[in-house]
């Protein structure tokens, strides 16, 4: 292959082109020539004082955790800030072991627990390592006295929360605590960078639910410190982003007002606004303090709390799982008339028991209520009606309709840990106690006395759907400004509107008529309707063994009301439960009608 | 064949072999402090293993076939950055590299090689003793700004750089006439701020970074201050192989890659560091040397792009290692963990030493 004629040869010995490698020569040489000053300056010149830094190094980087976001209520106030509290760190290295003593003394922590603290020093590292996170104002000043004999020992304010009502609306707001490791690994693995050991985060309520807007972004301090670990100024200083703040859709007012009804009961209280699902008020009892829980608590602090029989850590309205009692009934009766088994007319003749085989089951009133139709059933809350009605419409159907008024799975508030109750069908019978269903299982059920067990919450979101003309709502606690209801229905309920008026009304006869269950929850100048329900309290175990009709009559029952007012157009929906409150008509109805009537003559009062 | 093994050129492979034994032992040493990526330093001995014969075929082919492939070449790049632009595997947030199975590809580095290509084809076309005007520099503007744009988008600020600078360089090496000259400048001056305006957050933060490193010392000046410690700190010897503090603790991040001198100036002092750019200055003394004397004006061009090439990732990179430039990605050839940059420059080495052995005998090989 020959390529030499279509190459153009070219002349090395051009004059143009010696003068072109001559130029090329001499820039090459120039370039060389500063990098090799520059390395004389940076290695010979500079040499020893860079050899110093390296030696040193040289930069400490400190922390600065970043406020959260603050929470505020539907009308702007204010529910959560941060404050100034004291930290305790130690940089091991130049720690003095000896004075281990004097520290524990000031700080009031074992030496054992000190020692703890510093074991998981990696042996050469200057980062400080957090030993107390909450120094009392006194310590702070000791330690500062103290400081030439505490090398090493530094205190470092930091940001932390606090809440304006510590004790009202803990379920709510949930509370902040240190990260864990392993926590801190998961949140590395999905946001890097973001958490650092020592971080808060929200552990419980809104606070974890909405971490991701609440956590800033954290800031440092950057010093400068010299061979002995001493600082010698400081570097730079980034400052701390705040979290995102956020508005809840509880009104203020009512949750604190709701708070003083519940106090000395054990129970909870749930209002919302059944057309939105939006939650107003959420109170469960007994309570705790969020602002010891997000700081530093005492073990006597912590095992009160834990060790209470009554679970103040559980949020009863949506981790409470509970028998409905009556408030089930419209559950049947809406499912009667939507399956045509039955109409509103139709009577029935009530002795005061109903008979299935050769058991007997009977109503709660002695001798009956006599000739019976669908609104006095509800109105009296007959049994008999409805062990009759629960007997034609059989388990199956009576759980198709529980599970369309949303009972049986979790509402999807934004609130962690929520329970799904139970909705008993045959086939889970079956599959729980390897049994069949027998005719005798399906009359408890139908008074809310069998295998169901519902939330508070859940109860209200069906409520909410007979108030709101069929909207399975989903409950929420964070006010979102450009959220439609739309955007909040999960399902509709796929019933005929006179079925639910029918349903409501006899609800309304339930607060206003002279034999309704509950006359406690009447009010003057609005319509409130609701329905009452006395649960027995079924320890678990025995649940399973012995016939409904043996288990003894306890006499502290539960006491249910749920409710929504005005009748014409809800604006509210309460449930209370008490937990051995005795009757709902009279433990829970009046709390009920005294947060309606709260709620609604406060906002006609602005 | 044995005529040809006497015909290559010594005065280049000799500083190159040498280059090279220092680069792995350094990337050992680089490589040897960091948890659980010892891999790097097998990968890129594997990589020079590849290199070796490839350089070998390019010293033994005619580079004369490269002007025919020059056109297809540069195709086939911009097609594979624009791959890479829209699936290729991101680092760092860039989108650089191609993945072919177990290995990556970084086509960007392929653009270097393949605009040399293209211009020295161009140039060779239209040689005008006179030097160029502006019409006809309008061909290769298209040929730079096309791979240059892509790049950016990626982004690859500092290969992009390098590109544009590799392209400005062999259209001053043809000449321009002083006013096209004057007219690029002027374009040039105006065109700086729009650019700046259109560089990444992180890219503006280096450059002011640079103006000032104790501004943010742990932000975007950390890499300036940390490798000038570095360096500095090996003062006239160094602290000894394996034992340099400051990439091994981590202190100096991306030290296999682009603070791979400064690894080699902590622990083999300013003894080393000038051993080092002796041996790079041998081979660029080489290389214009070679560009000179070949024999037809496509090698020419094309010796004096490679070594360009060379010579100017050398002083950037060292240049951003000792503080005097800003920082911007680029490897420093030879030295730095990268294996298609590696393969390519090797590649080159070879087109070096084949354009070198073909100045005397053009017919009979």
């Amino acid at each position: 292959m020959n390529f030499n004629d279509e190459f153009n040869a070219y002349d090395p010995e051009a004059l143009e082109t010696g003068r072109v490698y001559r130029i090329l020569f001499v820039i090459m040489s120039l370039l060389v020539a500063v990098i090799i000053v520059r390395l004389w300056y940076l290695q010979i010149y500079k040499g020893s004082q860079l050899e110093y830094y390296s030696q040193n190094n040289h930069l400490r980087r400190i922390d600065i955790i970043a406020p959260r976001g603050k929470l505020y209520d539907r009308n702007g106030l204010l529910l959560a800030d941060n404050n100034v509290s004291y930290s305790l760190y130690i940089t091991p290295p130049e720690f003095k072991y000896t004075e281990k003593e004097r520290l524990s003394q000031i700080v009031d922590i074992k030496v054992k627990d000190l020692d703890a603290k510093l074991s998981v020093w990696d042996g050469f590292s200057y980062t400080p390592l957090l030993i107390d996170p909450y120094l009392s104002w006194e310590q702070v000043s000791q330690i500062l006295a103290d400081k030439p004999f505490l090398p090493g020992v530094a205190v470092q304010w930091q940001t932390k929360r606090f809440y304006l009502d510590g004790k009202g609306m803990s379920h709510v707001l949930g509370y902040v605590r240190e990260i864990g490791e392993e926590e801190l690994d998961a949140l590395n693995k999905k946001y890097p960078d973001r958490y650092v050991s020592g971080d808060f985060i929200g552990k419980y309520g809104i606070e974890k639910t909405y971490e991701n807007d609440l956590s800033g972004k954290d800031g440092a301090i950057v010093k400068l410190v010299d061979a002995s670990g001493k600082e010698i100024r400081t570097y730079t200083y980034i400052d701390p982003v705040q979290g995102e703040s956020i508005s809840l859709t509880i009104d203020a007012r009512l949750q604190d007002y709701t708070s003083g009804l519940m106090q000395g009961y054990v129970g909870c209280a749930v209002a919302m606004d059944p057309a939105t699902g939006a939650i107003l008020a959420m109170v469960s009892e007994p309570s705790f303090d969020i602002n010891n829980f997000s700081s530093y608590l005492t073990p006597a602090e912590w095992s009160s709390v834990a060790n209470n029989p009554d679970h103040p850590l559980e949020n009863k309205c949506i981790q409470g799982m509970f028998a409905p009692g009556s408030t089930y009934k419209p559950v049947l009766a809406i499912a009667g008339l939507n399956e045509r088994v039955i109409s509103p007319e139709k009577t029935i003749s009530d002795p005061g028991y109903f008979v299935v085989g050769n058991r007997v089951y009977h109503d709660w009133k002695k001798g009956g209520h006599g000739i019976v139709d669908m609104h006095k059933a509800i109105v009296q809350s007959c049994d008999t009606y409805f062990y009759r009605l629960g007997t034609l419409l059989g388990v199956d159907t009576i759980a198709k309709y529980a599970r369309l008024l949303g009972l049986g799975k979790p509402t999807g508030i934004d609130l962690s840990s929520e329970k799904p109750g139970l909705v008993p069908t045959s086939e889970w019978k079956e599959q729980t106690f390897h049994e069949p269903w027998y005719p005798g299982d399906t009359p408890p059920i139908a008074i809310g006395q069998g295998y169901d067990l519902v939330t508070p919450l859940q109860l209200l979101v069906a409520y909410s759907a007979i108030a709101n003309g069929g909207s399975i709502m989903r409950p929420h606690v964070l006010l979102y400004p450009t959220a439609t209801t739309q955007d909040y229905i999960v399902s509709k309920l796929g019933v005929n509107g006179q079925i639910l008026d029918v349903i409501r009304k006899g609800l309304l006869g339930v607060v206003n008529e002279p034999h309704g269950t509950a006359p406690g929850a009447r009010l003057k100048d609005i319509q409130v309707a609701g329905k009452t329900g006395t649960a027995q309290v079924i320890k678990e175990g025995a649940f399973r063994n012995i016939p409904e009709s043996k288990i003894p009559v306890m006499y502290r029952d539960n006491a249910w009301f749920v409710a929504f007012a005005p009748y014409k157009s809800p604006r509210i929906a309460v449930v209370v439960l008490v937990e051995h409150g005795g009757h709902g008509g009279f433990a829970s109805a009046p709390i009920a009608k005294n947060m309606i009537n709260f709620y609604l003559q406060g906002d006609k009062l602005q | 064949m044995s005529r040809k093994t006497s015909l290559l050129d010594y005065n280049l492979l000799l500083p190159f072999g040498l280059l090279m034994i220092i680069g792995i032992l350094n990337l050992y040493s680089a490589t040897r402090g960091m948890h659980g990526t010892t891999d790097l330093f097998e990968r890129q001995l594997l990589w020079f293993g590849i290199g070796i014969p490839v350089m070998f075929f390019f010293a033994y082919i005619d580079y004369r076939m490269l002007k025919k492939l020059s056109f297809i070449l540069y195709i086939l790049t911009l097609m594979l950055i624009v791959l890479t632009v829209i699936k290729g595997r991101t680092a760092y947030g860039a989108q650089r590299w191609l993945s072919l199975g177990i290995f990556s590809f970084q086509p960007s580095e392929l653009a270097k090689f393949s605009m040399m290509l293209i211009l020295a084809n161009y140039f060779d076309d239209h040689w005008l003793e006179q030097g160029f005007s502006l019409r006809q520099l309008l061909m290769p503007l298209v040929y730079v700004i096309i791979p240059a744009a892509l790049i950016l988008k990626q982004p690859d600020l500092g290969t992009a750089i390098i590109v544009i600078l590799i392209s400005i360089s062999i259209v001053l090496f043809c000449r321009v006439k002083l006013r096209t000259f004057l007219l690029f400048l002027f374009a040039f001056i105006i065109i700086m701020p729009v650019g700046w305006h259109f560089m990444k957050g992180y890219q503006k933060a280096r450059i002011l970074a640079f103006a000032d490193p104790y501004k943010d010392p742990l932000g975007s000046g950390y890499h300036l201050l940390q490798s000038r410690i570095a360096v500095g700190s090996g003062k006239l010897t160094g602290v000894g192989y394996l034992k340099g503090t400051q990439s091994h603790l981590n202190f100096l991040p991306e030290s296999h890659t682009d603070f791979i001198f400064s690894v080699l100036a902590e622990e083999w002092g300013f003894a080393g560091s000038i051993v080092v750019v002796a041996l790079f200055t041998f081979i660029f003394i080489e290389g214009f040397t070679i560009s000179r004397y070949a024999k037809d004006r496509f090698g020419v061009i094309l010796a004096f792009g490679i070594t360009m090439s060379l010579f100017l990732q050398f002083f950037i990179n060292i240049g951003m290692s000792t503080g005097i430039l800003p920082v911007v990605g680029i490897t420093l050839p030879f030295m730095s963990y990268g294996g298609t940059s590696l393969l390519i420059f090797m590649a080159e080495i070879g087109i070096l030493l084949s354009i070198d052995i073909r100045r005397f005998r053009f017919e009979e090989i």
